[in-house]
């Protein structure tokens, strides 16, 4: 009977992932940077597609379906390697290509940086 | 004389009937909570010895064939009890090594369906894993939602980083939808799309 209860926590812990997953989406249609939602989407990928695949393979593992639950972790394990090598690819090319203008500036380190150097 | 009839008539048609339709609409009637009602096996812990058909004394248990790949059980053999037969003495559950029954207090072997009671058995441990379903259906419904929010992004959205961008996080998102769609089916193949979504994704990138 304990193990139900975990997987009744479990199943309400994809509910808030799912939520912060909406929540980052969200925050596609209200940032006004490019750069800022590429924040957004980084809280939308590891919130909101990295965890929930943990949560899902645990459990996959309590319900005793192992091939699921190693096949999900693997999943999640490669969202970990390729969502923060993705984002970084595009930042750089957009700022090297000057497709976005960074509306409110604050500081350009990396113009800095070429400047100084 | 007449009229008073008439006006009885009249009365009754309003009013609710006196007797009730049992099974649908129930009695407030308090049970002991040590009543021993009607018992079912919990299907994930046992393991398929049959000592309770052997100890039954009405012969009310049959050890039946169900395909269920739990794992705990290696040659698939489940109790099925019959109430009909059943006298309640409640000795399969004192000698259940694993501890696998599971008793209530629910004393109505009344159904609306001629079915067979036994089906009971399989809805009672069926519900366990309705609570999971549908938590995890209301989280498949806000994916959707999401995903369908990046979808309009990724048609119309203001630079062509941003496209690429919210297309990368809708592959993500969409791959969480099959895994959950997975689990609530029960399929190792929504599992392994999972990954070739996400290695898609990196052909992709």
């Amino acid at each position: 009977m304990s193990s139900e209860y975990v997987v009744f926590i479990l199943s309400l812990l994809v509910i808030l992932t799912a939520i912060i997953n909406l929540i980052g989406v969200l925050g596609f249609y209200r940032f006004k940077n490019f750069y800022l939602r590429l924040h957004a989407a980084s809280v939308s990928t590891i919130g909101g597609a990295f965890y929930p695949l943990l949560v899902l393979s645990i459990i996959a593992f309590i319900e005793k379906e192992h091939y699921i639950g190693v096949s999900l972790l693997l999943s999640a394990f490669l969202i970990l390697l390729l969502s923060p090598t993705g984002t970084h690819a595009l930042a750089r090319a957009t700022y090297r290509k000057r497709i976005a203008i960074p509306e409110p500036l604050i500081g350009d380190k990396i113009k800095e940086e070429e400047a100084s150097s | 004389m007449k009229l008073s009839m008439l006006k009885e008539a009249l009365t009754n048609i309003i009013r609710k009937p006196i007797t009730k339709t049992y099974p649908i609409t129930k009695r407030d009637i308090e049970i002991p909570e040590l009543h021993r009602g009607l018992h079912y096996v919990d299907f994930s812990k046992c393991t398929g010895c049959s000592l309770c058909a052997i100890d039954c004394p009405s012969n009310a248990i049959q050890m039946t064939k169900i395909e269920l790949k739990l794992g705990t059980n290696p040659k698939n053999l489940y109790p099925i009890i019959d109430y009909e037969k059943c006298v309640f003495c409640y000795h399969c559950v004192y000698i259940c090594p694993v501890k696998a029954y599971i008793t209530t207090n629910n004393f109505e072997l009344v159904r609306v369906t001629r079915n067979n009671i036994a089906e009971f058995q399989y809805e009672e441990s069926s519900k366990r894993r309705d609570k999971m379903t549908i938590l995890l259906v209301i989280s498949l419904l806000i994916y959707t939602v999401s995903v369908l929010l990046l979808t309009y992004i990724v048609v119309r959205g203001p630079t062509v980083s941003d496209k690429v961008l919210s297309a990368d996080v809708a592959l993500y998102t969409s791959s969480v939808i099959l895994a959950i769609t997975g689990i609530i089916i029960g399929s190792e193949a929504m599992a392994i799309c999972t990954i070739i979504l996400i290695l898609w994704a990196y052909i992709r990138a």
